[in-house]
């Protein structure tokens, strides 16, 4: 919230403008909470109690119904290999039930992040119940039966006994992507540069922008991997592929929508055409580059994934593909969780420096 | 001694073949140095495009205008510019924004002391972080005013900045460039639509009528500073240039109820 703005309208004369201290006192209004919009459930502090007694309900769950039911038995129904085991499964669930016991106390006491975990604590608690039918129709009554539907118990038991295998794709991944958005962006926003601001640019390479950017990157897979050699190189071009178009598109957009009024100003205060481009063009244009980085990251997520399946040998999306045929439907669960936090991370990391680099607009857009 | 600003029968005219409008016909005006001018008028009477011609923003198609003896060729640091809607960078704080002029001249690490300097010349003390989505309409145009005015121009282009503030605000930033102007010792051109403005604040005005655009006459304000809205010669000269611009109304005599606006 911007306390400036209330300032202004208030200060009548010039040089006494300052932060209203307190809002006026006196109002014979009986004071009511104000609820706060975007956390508006933050109140039902009684639902996180709840949800700690759905991880502990859970929990029981798993310890006191009889799994294995009869007429399955591993080895003649299902590979003998399949991981049953609860016990991460169960560890889990008492480190979800403990860690929301022992953070209350901090929560009471820190109202910007309790506020936050307060009005999510109905969705926690169907998160609970939701792990605990799921065990009890996999893993307990084998209602959705092996290979396709592992239970939390499997896909659980499963994780750290691959660890440093799925590290090593984790890490191929998150290479490929990372150089391939990183040159996606420069690529992109450099020509966006020239089409936005040299119309001899605009008018030979934006129809061919144009033309390429609806082309989906994965076309160009079958091509990319026969004429580019080693496949990362082959991949890399179509992550780059992926995104360059849209972040040149929006870049271009952001340039070109610059108000006149603002280039104007700036010549009556000295300004040369290079402090134009540099500083009233290109921040004018800022807003607009983050949207197309943030089209280009779900582009490339996909893209990535697609190639990796296709013509990989490490990666998740190949981990997948190759889980599948050995029909270990549990490792295809267990890398699309891991897919879910890996891209969850890189998707806060943007975010985070967007909402650094655009803190000018706190305030001015919802966000 | 010559005028600082000469301009000498200029002709600018829009679109052409039957969309033709003549923007400004024949406008010949010279502003002393020091000189406080509104240019008041109806809009059309060319008013602004007169005022770009000035900063060097738009070209005429006749006539020749100089500023301290040079022909303007273009926009200059020399000569100020503040726009109706103040056109501050969203994404610069206050104190950038008045920063600019230093830093498009490439002076900014030899002058940046004088940033707080001409952010406390307006008034503004405290909000030198702030970014312009948190000021009011007001404190804008006083940023706007501040980023003209530390290039130290020859000349400040005043086009309608209190325009779109409400009618306290507008009090408040008149007040407040009347005192740059005094202290300062800068000369300013304003434009407005508000006769009491241009009679509050200037030395001359020139009223203007379109279609088209051209001075109709000129009129030297004599009344003496500091000036009160309500004072006899205020209103008397207040109804003189209302007639001249048609805007009395039917009812014959001045409308000194009108003048508590």
């Amino acid at each position: 919230m911007n306390t400036l703005a209330l300032a202004e309208t208030a200060s009548s004369s010039p040089g006494t403008a300052q932060t209203p201290s307190s809002p006026p006192r006196g109002c014979a209004e009986p004071r009511q909470a104000p609820v706060d919009p975007r956390y508006w459930k933050a109140g039902s502090r009684g639902w996180y109690a709840v949800a700690i007694l759905g991880f502990v309900a859970s929990l029981t769950a798993s310890l006191a119904v009889p799994g294995n039911l009869p007429g399955l038995k591993p080895g003649k129904d299902f590979s003998p290999d399949y991981p049953l085991d609860p016990t991460n499964y169960r560890i889990l669930l008492a480190a979800c039930a403990g860690a929301l016991v022992l953070l209350y106390p901090i929560l009471r006491r820190v109202p910007r992040w309790g506020d936050r975990v307060f009005h999510k604590a109905q969705f926690i608690f169907a998160g609970a119940l939701a792990l605990g039918v799921w065990d009890l129709l996999t893993s307990k009554l084998f209602w959705m039966r092996p290979p396709y539907f592992p239970g939390p118990v499997t896909i659980l038991a499963y994780l750290p006994t691959n660890a440093v295998n799925l590290l090593g794709h984790i890490v191929a991944s998150s290479r490929l992507f990372a150089i391939g958005l990183l040159l996606g962006i420069v690529a992109g926003v450099g020509t966006g540069i020239l089409i936005g601001w040299y119309r001899q640019w605009f008018y030979w390479l934006y129809p061919v922008l144009k033309f390429t950017g609806v082309v989906p990157a994965t076309a160009w897979m079958p091509i990319a991997t026969v004429l580019l050699k080693p496949p990362p190189v082959a991949m890399t071009f179509l992550l780059v592929i992926a995104s360059w178009f849209i972040i040149a598109f929006m870049m271009c957009q952001g340039i070109v929508s610059t108000p006149k009024v603002l280039y104007e100003v700036s010549r009556t205060l000295g300004a040369t055409r290079s402090y134009l481009l540099f500083h009233v063009a290109i921040p004018h244009a800022t807003p607009s580059i983050f949207t197309g980085i943030s089209m280009a990251t779900s582009m490339s997520f996909l893209t990535l994934v697609a190639a990796e399946m296709m013509g990989a040998t490490a990666g998740l999306g190949y981990f997948i593909n190759y889980s599948k045929t050995f029909s270990k439907y549990y490792q295809v669960y267990a890398a699309i969780i891991i897919m879910f936090i890996v891209f969850s991370v890189i998707l806060a990391l943007i975010d985070l420096v967007k909402k650094r680099v655009l803190r000018w607009q706190e305030g001015l857009v919802e966000q | 001694m010559s005028p600082l600003v000469d301009i000498a029968h200029v002709t600018r005219v829009y679109g052409n073949g039957k969309d033709e409008t003549h923007a400004l016909q024949d406008v010949s005006l010279q502003v002393a140095q020091g000189e406080f001018v509104s240019l008041i008028g109806p809009s059309g009477c060319g008013k602004t495009t007169l005022l770009r011609l000035i900063a060097g923003l738009d070209v005429p198609q006749g006539g020749t205008l100089h500023v301290a003896g040079e022909q303007i060729s273009g926009p200059s640091h020399e000569r100020g510019y503040v726009f109706q809607q103040g056109a501050l960078f969203p994404w610069a704080t206050v104190a950038q924004n008045i920063a600019t002029g230093l830093k498009a001249r490439g002076v900014y690490r030899q002058q940046q002391h004088r940033v707080p300097e001409y952010v406390e010349l307006v008034g503004l003390d405290g909000f030198a972080e702030a970014y312009p989505h948190q000021l009011s309409g007001g404190m804008a145009q006083r940023v706007a005013i501040a980023r003209a005015l530390i290039n130290e121009p020859r000349v400040l282009l005043l086009d309608e900045p209190m325009g779109a503030l409400d009618s306290f605000t507008r009090v408040e930033v008149q007040d407040k460039l009347l005192d740059l102007w005094q202290r300062l010792g800068s000369t300013m051109i304003l434009v407005t639509h508000d006769v009491d403005e241009a009679i509050y604040l200037s030395d001359r005005i020139v009223v203007m009528t379109p279609r088209p655009g051209r001075i109709s006459e000129i009129i030297d304000v004599s009344l003496d500073r500091p000036r009160a809205r309500d004072d006899d010669g205020f209103l008397r000269l207040r109804s003189r240039i209302l007639d001249k611009l048609n805007l009395a109304g039917s009812r014959p005599g001045a409308h000194p109820e009108r003048a508590s606006r």
